[in-house]
């Protein structure tokens, strides 16, 4: 066992020996994460029309959450598809922020694309809010009340704003 | 209304109980005249219900810890449980579990080995060991080190960086490396629970940061081997953070965005090092003081001071918790290093 007693130099020579030795995998990090938790990975995320790269903290699941509530509505038999795309891309799209303007040139972000038997075009969106997705979940499904990812529930009446952008379906 | 997810990391701390006596501890139920209500302590059972819950409301990532875990009766069956429910979810991280290994015994090694649990063992020190824990267990740390190396355990050796350990930096890193550690953990001592009446003896300077950051590179060059800061520095504090390669630092506060905190009773906190509970797991909705929540989970927090710099959108000047806990609010400053 190595000991206190060596010195700094006997130290480093033992250090050096020891970069020899096969290093165990270690993944890039970046953030705190205080005393508990392991620091979380950085993710690349890949624009999925141009593929351009941008680095996200991995803390950040979103993608993987949105994909799942996505899946489950494409299930419900809703032709329903979600896209990662840059702030480009999604400019050339046409898309606007919730305030009207461009997104700014950072980021990736979530296009919703939303299409019935019935409809001829997609409705698409820009939404990360898992909230969202939830609501519109709950009202595909014909259900009164949707439960966020905080176990709190809330009434699909009051999303309708929501699900009629990203679904084109109105309710009066 | 909440409109981000919760946080895919949680830190389950299992047990208010703590065989050692660590100055720098910031469990919020030992500071000095502590307000924090601790309530009755989750069973085995009630554990495994927590585990589901969180893994249907898509946390994925899970850490053990305490006070002391290993003083968690039936810490094992809770362990088990994460491990089996993530398998039949198709959820495969690593469980970490942060351990003093005063209570250490080999088959437990086996056990975080069969479980592929990543062992977090804290060494804030060596020389300075008893000083900073009360306890005289800095030879049984290693110990465990090498044991755990010797059947392949993945380790990292947690070092709380205080005033008092700073000048044996080099060689407590380099001796738990030695002994079979795989990374580094680096925390700079941050005022809260106990650690709040010895705040003044284990503060750092901005100089011993840099020098902390400094030193951790070098051993890991040495050593070819990578590392971690787990608590956030502010940018400006760092001379120049361009220059490490290997030890990993971060600036952001990862507080209800990152992960969060059930403490032994099931009462939700930011932070570990929060002493503000805002809210119950086995509540509806689970969070309650929404507006405190909400602070951390959206960064509404900065504190004045560091209004128009540049590189606030990769920075949370520090950590928010200390401010709050120091200040009475996190849009205070962090004056846990001191200037």
């Amino acid at each position: 066992m190595a000991k206190k007693s060596l010195s700094k130099e006997e130290l480093t020579e033992q250090l050096k020996a020891l970069a020899t030795a096969e290093i165990p995998k270690t993944s890039l990090h970046r953030g705190a994460m205080c005393y508990s938790p392991a620091p979380p990975d950085v993710i690349r995320v890949k624009c999925e029309s141009c593929g351009s790269i941008t680095e996200k903290i991995g803390w950040d699941s979103t993608f993987r959450s949105l994909r799942r509530k996505v899946a489950k509505i494409a299930d419900m038999g809703y032709d329903a598809k979600l896209e990662i795309l840059c702030s480009n891309c999604i400019n050339k799209l046409g898309l606007r922020n919730n305030d009207g303007e461009e997104f700014g040139n950072y980021g990736v972000h979530t296009v919703f694309y939303f299409k019935t038997k019935e409809q001829s075009e997609y409705t698409v969106s820009v939404d990360n809010c898992s909230s969202c997705y939830d609501a519109v979940i709950a009202f595909l499904e014909n259900k009164a009340v949707y439960a966020d990812s905080y176990d709190a529930t809330h009434p699909v009446k009051d999303r309708l704003d929501d699900i009629r952008r990203m679904t084109g379906i109105s309710v009066e | 209304m909440h409109t981000s997810g919760l946080p895919q990391s949680v830190a389950l701390e299992l047990t208010y109980k703590c065989n050692h006596r660590c100055k720098f501890c910031s469990c919020p139920w030992y500071a000095p005249d502590s307000t924090y209500v601790k309530g009755r302590e989750l069973s085995v059972e009630e554990w495994k219900r927590v585990v589901r819950k969180l893994y249907r409301l898509g946390v994925e990532s899970f850490s053990v810890s305490g006070g002391e875990v290993l003083l968690k009766d039936g810490f094992m069956d809770i362990i088990h449980c994460i491990r089996e429910e993530g398998n039949r979810l198709g959820i495969s991280r690593p469980i970490v579990v942060i351990s003093n290994a005063l209570a250490m015994e080999e088959r437990f090694l086996w056990f975080f080995l069969e479980h592929d649990v990543h062992l977090s063992m804290s060494l804030p020190g060596y020389e300075t060991f008893e000083e900073h824990t009360g306890v005289d267990n800095a030879e049984g740390v290693l110990h465990w080190f090498q044991e755990a190396r010797n059947i392949g355990l993945n380790t990292t050796v947690n070092v709380t960086v205080t005033n008092r350990n700073y000048d044996e930096l080099f060689q407590t890193l380099a001796l738990g490396l030695l002994n079979g550690a795989h990374d580094i953990l680096l925390n700079r001592f941050l005022p809260g629970g106990r650690g709040l009446a010895y705040a003044d003896e284990l503060r750092l300077t901005p100089q011993q940061v840099n020098g902390m950051l400094d030193t951790a590179e070098e051993v890991l060059g040495y050593a070819n081997r990578q590392g971690n800061v787990g608590t956030e520095i502010p940018l400006c504090v760092i001379k120049d953070f361009d220059k490490y390669k290997r030890i990993h630092i971060g600036y952001q506060c990862a507080a209800a965005k990152g992960f969060f905190v059930v403490d032994p009773s099931g009462q939700i906190r930011t932070c570990n090092h929060s002493p503000r509970i805002v809210g119950h797991v086995f509540s509806q909705p689970m969070i309650e003081d929404t507006r405190y929540w909400n602070l951390f989970a959206e960064s509404d927090y900065k504190p004045s001071m560091c209004s128009g710099c540049k590189m606030g959108n990769l920075c949370d000047c520090g950590c928010r918790e200390v401010a709050n806990i120091l200040h009475g609010s996190p849009d205070e400053k962090d004056s846990s290093i001191i200037i």
